[in-house]
Formats: C-alpha cells, structure tokens, sequence
C-alpha cells in the first residue's frame, strides 16, 4: 500500500492519521501537565512523636546555650536542636577570647570524616573491623590492672578541672602516668618568669592602660586566646576619653604579621636577634639611663654589659639612633608603658632570653606595680610538655610502656622528628586511640575508639580570672561516639576507682522503675562534673540550692569563684639573669620561622574547611601555605609566585611554593605549621607542607625559629590559591581607605577622607519614612583578624569553593577583608608598576585592613542593570538580591565597583547525582566533598536560603535578623517606625572582638551607627562616582607621636 | 527580512507571550483546591466544628456535629511563632486515651503512638521553601486604632476567626483544601490594600 494513500484516506472515526496524532500528542500534554506539571510537589510535614515541654514555644525559633570549647567562653545558637553558629559569649567576663577555630567548631562537628564509632584498626595492617566501646572498655582496663606504671595516658593539654581531677584519680588507683602534649604551646615565657620570679604564671597584659606597647615579636592578635585585641582596640581610635590618649604601639619582628600590620611603626629585626635588641634596649634603660628598681643592680647590669645599644646595631640592623630613640620613648611612658613578646620569635633557642629580656624591661618600666598587668590572671597555663613527650618517647623505644593510650594528641603527626614517634608506637604492646577519627597517631593504634565533639558531652574548663565554666552539650552525639570525660570515669568505674561505681549506678536507669519516673541522665560525666560542682559551690549535692545553682552556671555560662590568689612579687631572681650570658649567635646565613597557621594553629582541626578557606589576613593565601621570603631575596633568586623551593634545616627538607612576603627580613624565611595533614579527612588531607618535619628538640624544648636553613631552587611550581588580587594601593590614585596620622588628625580630623567630589546625581533621592540601615566601620579598631568572614559565613550558608575555587576567582564569601600596601606619597605619581608591589612599598609596609562587603549603595550600580529586577531597593535601605527572580545575567557584578556581588558557578548546596557527570568534572566531586556531604548540611541556618547554581549572592544585611526584630516588635505590640541600637546585630558584628562594626537604624533618634556616620572621620567610599554607600568607613589613624 | 513575514512574526510572537502567560497564569493558581490524603483521615468537622445535637433511636442526645475545639489546642504556636505548629501524636492521646477507642483512624493513630513513630502528615498549605512566612507577625499585626489588621470580628461585632482569612472554613472541611490561590499576586493583594500599610518589600518575603 502506498503510504501517502494511506496518510490522505479517513479511516472510520473520520479523523486522518496526521489529526490524529497531532491530537493525541496534544492530549497527551495536557495530561502530563495537570497530573504532574500542574501540582505543587507534595511534601510532608513531620511533627514530634512527642513533643518536649522545653520545645513547645521553641519551634522555629532559634535557642541559646553557653558552652566552652577548648577553652573559649561560646554561645552556641541552636536550631530545632541543631548548632547552627557559634559567636563570642556576651556575657563572658574572664577576658578569654575566641579564635577562628571557636567560631569554625561547627565544621568539626559535622565533619563527615569524623569516625562513625569504635573500630579495631590494627596497626593499620589491614581494614578496620568495628569494635564496641565494651571491647575496648574492658581490654583496656584488664590490661591497666596488669601495667602498673607501664600504662601512660596521652593527651592536650587539659584545660577542664573535673578532668584533670577523673585522671588524677585512675591515676591514684592503678599507676596509670599521665603525659600532656602541645605542639605549639609557647613555653619560654612560663620559662622565663619561672626563672626570673620562681612563679611561673605569666599575668595577663593590660593592653587597655598602657599608652605605649612595645612588641618583640609579640603575636597578640595572631593568637588571640587571651583576647588582648578587645583591650587593644580600646585604645586604638583617636578619640578617646578624658585625661587618656590614643595608645602608640611600636613593633619589632622578623615576618610581617598581623600583630606587626597593626603597628604604629615596625622594625624589621629576624628572630634570632630580637633578644640582643631586647637586652640593649633594658641596657639602654638600666645601665645608661638608670631607670627604674633595677637601676645600680650590679648583677643585672653585668649581665646587660654586653649588650650596648652600639654593639647590637652592628648585627641587628637596627641603627643606635634608633635604639636609643626607642628606649628613650620608653622610658618618657614609664608606668604607661608595656613590653610584650610571646610571639614566634619566643620559640628560638634564645626564646627564654627574649622573655626575660621582656621580664626585664616591663620591670624597669614598673609595669608590673602600676598595675598594667592583670595579676588575677596570672594562672599557671595548662600546658603540654615537650621534656614529659621526649621521656616518654624514651621508654617506649626501651619497651618500658605496655599500655598507651591516646586522648586528643597526635604525635605522630606533630611531635619532633628525632623522637621518633612511630616506631616507638609500634614498640608498645598495645595502643587505644580516643581520637576523633583514624589520624596519624590512631592510624598506628590497636583500637581507635572514637571522642565526641566538645558540642556533644559534658565537661567543664577554668578560665581566667577565677571564672570556671560547663561544657554543656548542645547536641546529642551523632556518631557512636562518648566524651573524654564520659570513658574515663567508666574505666575508673571498672578499675574500681573508689566512688566512681557509686555514678555508674546513678547513671544507669532503675529496673522496673515505673515509666512516669524521669529516667535518670545516662552520661556518666554529668554525674561526676556535678560531683564536683558541688564541692566547688560548697553545696550539698542534690539540695535545691544546689540545683538552682547548678541551673544558673548552665544558664549563664559560667561561675565566679574567688579570685585566684596574686602571686608573690614581682622581685628578680637574679639567677636568671644566666639566661643572658649564653644567648646562641645568630645563624650566619638564613633562618626559619615556622608559625602556627593563623586559622588551623597546630593543624589539629586539619579537616575543616572554613578554615582551610579562610585566608592568611597578611599572606592571603588559603587552602595551603607558602614558604615567606623577603621581597628583595625573592626578586634575586628571580622566583615567581608559588615557584618550589627546597628548604634544607640539615635534619630534613621540605618543599613548599615560594612567596613574596612584604615587610619581611631579608634573612628570614617562615613556614606555617598545621599544614600538609596526611590522615584527616577527604578535606584538608594533603593539603600544604608539612612543616613539624623541620622543628628541631633541644633542651626540652621544640625549637621553631631562628633554625639555620639553605633554600635550594627545585623544579615545578604550585599554584597559590589567592584570595586577593592585588597588593599595593596607591591612595593618590584611588583614595578607598581612609587613613591618617594622629598629627594630621589633631590638626583637622577628616584628614584622610579627601576623595573627588561627586556630581549632581541623575536618580531621585529616596524618601526612607522609617528605619533605615547601616554600618559604620572603624578602620582604627579593625585589625584584620577576619573573624567577621567566618561568622557571616555560618549564618548566610555560604558554600566553600575549595582550592580550584579560589584559583578560578571564585570565591563565594559575602565579606572579606582587603589588605592593601599603602603606597606612600611620591613627587608625581606612580605608574602601573605599583601594582608590582616595587620594593621601596613593599620592603617597610604600611599595611591596611578594610572589610568589604555589600555597601548597600543609595544610587546603586547593580540595580539599574539587572534586566529582570532581581536586585532593588528597600524602603529600609537595603540593596535586595531575590534569588528566585534571578536568571544570571551578571550584568549586576559586572556593575559593582565593590566586588562584592558573587555567582554561584556550581551548584554547591546539592550533590550532583549523576556519576556520569562528576567523572567528567571533577570540581563537581570536589564541591560535593566540601559542602553536602552528611551530617554536612545539618549546619545550615534555616532562616537563609540555599542558593542554587546560576544565581548571584551576596551580603544581605543579615535581612533574616532584621525580619525577626520586625515580627519580635509586632509580637510585642512594639513600634516597627525605629530599632534602637542592638535591637538588630548582624553576624559580622556579633563575631567582631573590637566592636570594629556598629550597625543600626540611621534614622532612629540618637542612634549609634547615626552618630559615626557624622563623625568627621566618617567615609563612604566612591563619592566620585555617586553611588552613596550605607556603609561609612572611620578613618584609620597612625600614631606617629614618639 | 521581508516584509511579507513581518505580520506572521508578530503573530506568533503575540501567541507565544498568550501561551507563556496562561501557562504563568494557570502555574500560580495551582494551589487552590489542593486536597491530599492523609495518612489519617483526621475530620477537622468533627474536632473544629459546631455542635449538632440530635436524639438518637434510644432518645440520648448526642453531638453529631463537632467539638468547638479552637484551632490553637492542636496549633499551638500561630501567635508567638513563624509557623502554627502541626501537633504532636502527643496532644491526639491528651482525649484519644479515653476517647473514640474502637474507631478505625483512631486506632491507626494510636498505632504510631504505640510504635513511638510521628505521623506523617501531608502539607496542605506549601509555600515555595524560598517565601518566608511568618504566621505571628500576621495576626498580632495591629493598625492605627490599636485594631488587628486580620479582623477578629465582623461588622456586627461578632467574633471570627481570624485563621478564616486564609485558610477559610476549616471547621466546615470534611478533607482540609487550600481556599485561596497562595501565590504571590494573592500575598500582594493585600499587603498593597492602603489601610493595611503592610511592607511590599522583596526582602519582607524573601531573603
């Protein structure tokens, strides 16, 4: 039959094949689309079995729970009874600030990598097979009967009393030896004031009184623990109260750090001869001078003696003029003057020296009677020791040990080489790892059985100042994992420490008890953290008092107990001064530095990636370290960045990328330590050099600069994975940053915000009738510190983009913080080659920190070009970016002058499933890595929308807190026309240790954030161009007042 | 391009925008009369609505109507929260220990109790995950005069519920459905109403 007779013939229902099919076809359509299309997606709604009282006004609302976390006082904001952001304790006061590791605790609790409960390991020969806590439980305690002294109990250093009491007590009982490790524990100044006052406890400096801070070496912001920037920053801005002054800070150090980019003038001084410096200024005070209570002391003038201020210039590089001019500042600010070190530097061989140099300084200045240091908290530092690790690494070589068990360390991974700590393992009959996962150490272990995260057991710590904290949990523990605490007591339990039984019993629930009966708390912890409680309270156990008592530390966080006892005066023992008589000569050639990483510290957290993520606020770099050089050394040895070098110590080599530091010492090179992990995690494994390899054990003591080193030129090179482009800012060209000196200042206050004006603006102004938001940042009481970026990063969801990511230039965070060189002033201008970073700008740096995020612009350039107005205006100020709305043009980061606008390139909420795909891609599998794999995706605020691909972000004002003040306000029958200050805190402000960042309504009558933005310092940026920031920047001032 | 084709062109660019636009039109209207099953025939006429007394066969009075229970027994948190809260198994078993025992959905009810598993309701009313929503800021929502934006009572004073305004007659609802279209045109509908001086910001929604 032919076919187009067929096509052309109506068959009986009279319709023809061709209407039929368009028919159908149709049909067919219509149907998909009104039995799928047309549907919303049915979703379920799951309520609770059974509600808990405690939630029934709590759903959907966020709950509030102080904790401590190694030793930092958090509030722990928690959704539906997930953690969701950890931020500095408002209510904290014993001074102890939080790190970047504080903030980013939330990645390490759901740390996919974590280990999921006990497993045999071992000695790594082999798979693992899974164990029981029972198992391990009672190997471990059959063979603690049996040990005697043979048994040694590995672990940090611990911080918590409750602890330290539960392994004194197993201690007690059956011989067990306790040993605590730190790796990066700065010892040489309990070394020095040891020595110097016979009282080890170096008090905490009152950076908020002095008027002149010295620094050798010092790192109190890079290390911020003690939470010096609070009081630093009090003192950093040029209006200050009645009868005080702005404080001037002057800096002596090798390699560029934050603490020394925050300087009012910086020396470059390498670490090995800080001390002689150290010692010719106190020479320069006691001997020439005759300053203070060591003046005619004859034993500490001869030990001065050699250390005139011309001698040291000779090797030191620092002129006598220069010397003698700071000492003669000095000692103009005596009783107002503070002389801190503590920094790297600290860890040389001369280390201790430089401390009591310090010691000896401070002490001629009187800083020590006229109060400016904190004696109350001159407690003896819980510190790890490398003398106790290099015994104990001595017996296990001799087969001495036959039961070790780990807890929180991972020598392997960080202990001096020379101890050989691996085959020494493998000498002890058998080792148990309490870990978090399967590290270097446990990787050598009989059995890994697994520790909880701090944010799922019970513990306790003591903070400074007499204050002592619980450690609550905030979460039940995800994994079949116990608390520290929890183990310990369970094997006393076992091992029939006297009184444990007694709280295994009252853990455990009663048979046959009826069911209306609460069941008692089942962790063992609880019971002995309350145990103790009591006898600190001085109340009996289980009375009201008690409980009441006991509800109100768990509430606010913490408990003042007495204030510790000050210790003796501060008189010298003049046998330290010994110390100088045999101060090691300074390597002939280069020497190394080897600094913990800013954000990972001793890498023990080496499976997070927001602080992998997080860049080095000096170097800028992330997702790895680089070996710093000097810029003039780095331009002879005609390197590029990230070329490899090879850094020889004699005991070992290493090979990292190389980087042109600014502000380096020509004979210095530095390497972070914390990196180049091997056994941590799909995240952060492999990740950089390993430089532990480097450090050298002398004297009981790890040695971590001034080590002698050869660098030798090797092949390849290694892309460094920069978050910023740019290094030098010529301000003549581009007047960003706001900055003056405190004479300029003095002579007219908006020094420093010069910029072109702009023209008339072609937009109608907006009205704004209610609130209006805004920020004010002082640039002189920001540091740099980048603790902001990790908060907005928790509370906003923002995704990490990895290594590649960052390379590619496409980093997602909403703020960041530019660093810039400030070019000076030159007759006529500089060219292009200031973006070069020339040696005469980068060799003595001015440094400037600006955090830059979404500066809500008035006129701003975003919203005219988007093509589907998925970026606008609010009546309340805010530049409002609709995720849903946008397709991804672009145009609207194309347009932003700020770079502050990101595009999701990836989809990197949602793990793609198709193989197919991340075979093909391998970014693909890599963004899966970093953000969605489970328990991952638990740390999500859900107040915030999780971005897809395609689709542009960026800084929202935390819009969802400024949501929740105006429904708190409708709920409370509250005006919603004006906030007052603090009504909204976005998280970049709750995360700011200096209270660098005000936000508020600028409209409400007498705010805050209304007054900086008048403040003459005040700045918006790009005046020239009209755009009208929200954002006003205050003038960072320079105290160039010697 | 000739001019010949210039009038086609035009048309079927007209038609497209026609069909896009239904197609729009018809995608946001998808919600109303939205009518899952549940995993519990759970009769809001019976617990929410009024009661209908009758005399049975034996001459005992006997509510055939509902309960009069408020919505706010089972959903809790409408006033002092974002979302009004589906109860628990929990606040079934405060009456169902005692009452309705032999009943088929009851005893179904009873079984996840008994199993200790939540029961896995189906969401009626499904914003898109992107729309903020927050029911205590609505009804405590007050203007000028001090009087709820989302009346509580009606001309003559009598008092309504105020959950009416969206939801609708629930009480009346043998099988819960969605009475009103819930997208975005419907949200601005009345946040645009000049008496309400509600915000029309994106950011009020979305963020």
């Amino acid at each position: 039959m032919n076919p187009n007779e067929t096509s052309a013939q109506p068959d009986a229902s009279g319709l023809d094949r061709r209407e039929f099919l368009r028919l159908s076809g149709t049909l067919a359509a219509a149907g998909a689309l009104a039995s799928a299309g047309c549907q919303p997606p049915q979703e379920q709604t799951i309520p609770f079995h059974d509600m808990p009282e405690s939630l029934v006004d709590g759903m959907g609302r966020a709950r509030f729970f102080h904790t401590v976390i190694d030793g930092g006082p958090v509030l722990v904001r928690t959704r539906e009874g997930r953690p969701i952001l950890v931020a500095p304790s408002p209510t904290d006061a014993s001074g102890r600030g939080l790190t970047v590791r504080h903030q980013a605790a939330l990645m390490d609790l759901y740390d996919p990598d974590r280990a999921k409960g006990p497993v045999s390991v071992r000695r790594g020969k082999g798979p693992t097979v899974a164990s029981s806590w029972s198992v391990v439980g009672s190997e471990v305690v059959s063979r603690l009967a049996k040990a005697g002294s043979g048994a040694v109990l590995l672990t940090g250093p611990v911080a918590s009393p409750s602890l330290a009491a539960s392994i004194a007590a197993l201690s007690a009982h059956t011989g067990l030896r306790h040993v605590a490790w730190s790796p990066v524990e700065p010892d040489a100044a309990a070394g020095a004031c040891g020595q110097a006052f016979g009282h080890s406890g170096a008090p905490r400096p009152r950076l908020d009184k002095a008027d002149l801070v010295l620094g050798l070496g010092a790192e109190f912001l890079d290390r911020p623990a003690d939470g010096l920037e609070r009081d630093f920053a009090l003192r950093r801005s040029p209006e200050q109260a009645e009868g005080a002054k702005m404080s001037r800070f002057v800096q002596l150090e090798g390699r560029l750090t934050l603490t020394g980019a925050n300087a009012d003038k910086r020396f470059r001084v390498r670490d090995s001869q800080l001390a002689p410096v150290a010692c010719a200024l106190a020479h320069e005070l006691v001997v020439v001078k005759k300053t203070g209570p060591l003046a005619g002391n004859a034993q500490a003038e001869a030990a001065l003696a050699p250390f005139a201020v011309d001698a040291v210039a000779k090797t030191s590089g620092v002129s006598a003029e220069q010397l003698k001019g700071l000492a003669g500042e000095l000692a103009a600010a005596r009783g107002k003057a503070l002389v801190l070190a503590g920094g790297s530097a600290s860890g040389s061989a001369a280390g201790e020296a430089l401390e009591l140099a310090a010691v000896l300084l401070n002490l001629s200045l009187d800083s020590y009677s006229a109060g400016l240091f904190d004696e109350a908290s001159a407690e003896q530092l819980p510190s790890g020791s490398a003398k106790a690790l290099e015994a104990l690494a001595g017996e296990m070589h001799s087969g001495k040990v036959t039961l070790l068990v780990v807890a929180g360390a991972n020598p392997v991974y960080d202990a001096p080489a020379s101890l050989k700590l691996a085959e020494a393992l493998a000498k002890v009959p058998f080792v148990v790892s309490l870990n978090d996962r399967i590290d270097e150490t446990s990787a050598r272990a009989d059995f890994l059985a697994p520790a909880s995260h701090p944010f799922e057991c019970w513990s306790d710590a003591a903070l400074p100042r007499g204050i002592f904290a619980v450690q609550q949990p905030v979460i039940q523990p995800l994994n079949d994992t116990r608390g520290l605490l929890d183990v310990l007591v369970e094997w006393s339990a076992a091992a029939g420490v006297p009184g444990a039984a007694a709280l295994v019993a009252a853990a455990a629930p009663v048979p046959g008890a009826a069911a209306a009966q609460p069941v008692p708390n089942p962790s063992l912890a609880w019971h002995f953290l309350r145990a103790g409680w009591a006898a600190r309270l001085a109340l009996e156990p289980g009375s009201a008092a008690f409980e009441a008592a006991w509800n109100e530390v768990l509430r606010s966080g913490a408990w003042q107990g007495p204030a510790p006892a000050a210790p003796p005066a501060r008189t010298l023992a003049p046998a330290a001064l010994a110390l100088l008589a045999s101060l090691p000569a300074s390597p002939a050639g280069l020497e190394l530095q080897l600094y913990p990483h800013l954000a990972l510290h001793d890498g023990q957290h080496g499976n997070n990636a927001w602080l992998h993520e997080f860049p080095d606020p000096i170097t800028r770099i992330s997702w790895g370290g680089a070996l710093s050089m000097a810029p003039r050394r780095f331009d002879e040895m005609k390197l590029a960045s990230g070329d490899l070098v090879e850094v020889d110590a004699g005991h070992a080599k290493v090979v990292a990328p190389a980087y042109r530091h600014a502000g380096m010492h020509y004979d210095q090179v530095a390497l972070p330590l914390g990196l180049g992990r091997t056994a941590c995690g799909d995240i952060g494994g492999g990740v950089g050099p390993n430089a532990f390899a480097l450090r050298l054990l002398a004297g009981g003591r790890p040695l971590s600069a001034a080590l002698p080193v050869k660098l030798t030129r090797v092949s390849g090179n290694e892309a460094l994975a920069f978050a910023q482009g740019s290094d030098v800012i010529d301000r003549e060209a581009r007047p960003l940053v706001p900055v003056t000196t405190l004479s300029e200042y003095e002579k007219n206050q908006k020094s420093g915000t010069e910029q072109q004006a702009g023209g008339p603006s072609a937009w109608p102004e907006h009205p704004y009738p209610n609130a209006r938001w805004a920020m004010a940042i002082d640039l002189s009481k920001c540091n740099g510190c980048g603790k902001c970026t990790i908060g907005c990063q928790a509370e906003n969801n923002v995704p990490v983009v990895g290594r590649r990511g960052i390379i590619d230039g496409r980093e997602m965070s909403w703020m960041r913080i530019d660093r810039y060189y400030d070019a000076p002033k030159k007759d006529g201008r500089w060219d292009a080659d200031v973006w070069d970073g020339p040696l005469e700008v980068v060799e003595e740096p001015q440094t400037l920190f600006e955090p830059m995020l979404c500066q809500h612009c008035e006129n701003a350039p975003c919203e005219t070009v988007c093509p589907f107005v998925a970026t606008m205006h609010s009546t309340d100020g805010l530049n409002q970016q609709i995720y849903n709305r946008c397709v991804g043009t672009r145009y609207c980061a194309n347009n932003c002058p700020f770079k502050v606008r990101r595009f999701n390139f990836w989809e990197y909420g949602k793990a793609q499933e198709s193989a197919l795909f991340r075979a093909l891609e391998p970014r693909i599998k890599r963004n899966a890595e970093l953000n969605t794999r489970a328990p991952m995706q638990m740390k999500n605020n859900p107040e915030v929308t999780v971005r897809s691909r395609g689709v542009m972000e960026k800084c929202s004002f935390c819009v969802q807190r400024i949501q929740e003040a105006k429904a708190a306000a409708t709920r409370e029958g509250k005006s919603k026309v004006h906030f007052p200050d603090g009504a909204v805190v976005p998280a970049c402000m709750e995360a700011c240790p200096t209270g660098a960042i005000t936000f508020g309504d600028v409209n409400a009558p007498g705010s805050k954030v209304a007054a900086l933005a008048a403040s003459p310092r005040a700045m918006k940026l790009l005046e020239a161009i009209n755009v009208k920031p929200s954002i006003s920047y205050l003038t960072k001032v320079r105290n160039d007042k010697a | 391009m000739s001019l010949g084709r210039t009038p086609v062109r035009i048309l079927m660019l007209v038609l497209a925008v026609a069909v896009t636009g239904s197609f729009a039109y018809a995608f946001s209207n998808v919600r109303k009369g939205y009518e899952p099953r549940q995993p519990i025939l759970f009769r809001h006429t019976r617990m929410a609505g009024t009661p209908v007394w009758q005399t049975d066969a034996t001459g005992a009075k006997v509510n055939v109507g509902g309960f009069g229970i408020p919505c706010v027994y089972c959903h809790t948190m409408p006033y002092k929260g974002r979302h009004s809260t589906v109860p628990s198994t929990a606040v079934c078993m405060n009456c169902h220990t005692s009452v309705g025992l032999g009943r088929e959905w009851v005893l179904k009810m009873k079984d996840y109790w008994d199993r200790g598993e939540p029961i896995p309701w189906v969401k009626v009313h499904d914003l898109p995950d992107f729309a903020y929503y927050d029911h205590s800021a609505h009804l405590n929502a007050k203007n000028e005069k001090g009087e709820p934006k989302i009346p509580n009572k009606d001309a003559q004073g009598k008092p309504i519920n105020q959950c009416e305004a969206c939801h609708g007659k629930v009480e009346t609802m043998e099988i819960v459905s969605v009475q009103n279209t819930f997208n975005m045109q419907w949200c601005l509908d009345c946040h645009r109403k000049p008496d309400m001086k509600a915000p029309t910001d994106c950011i009020a929604c979305h963020r």
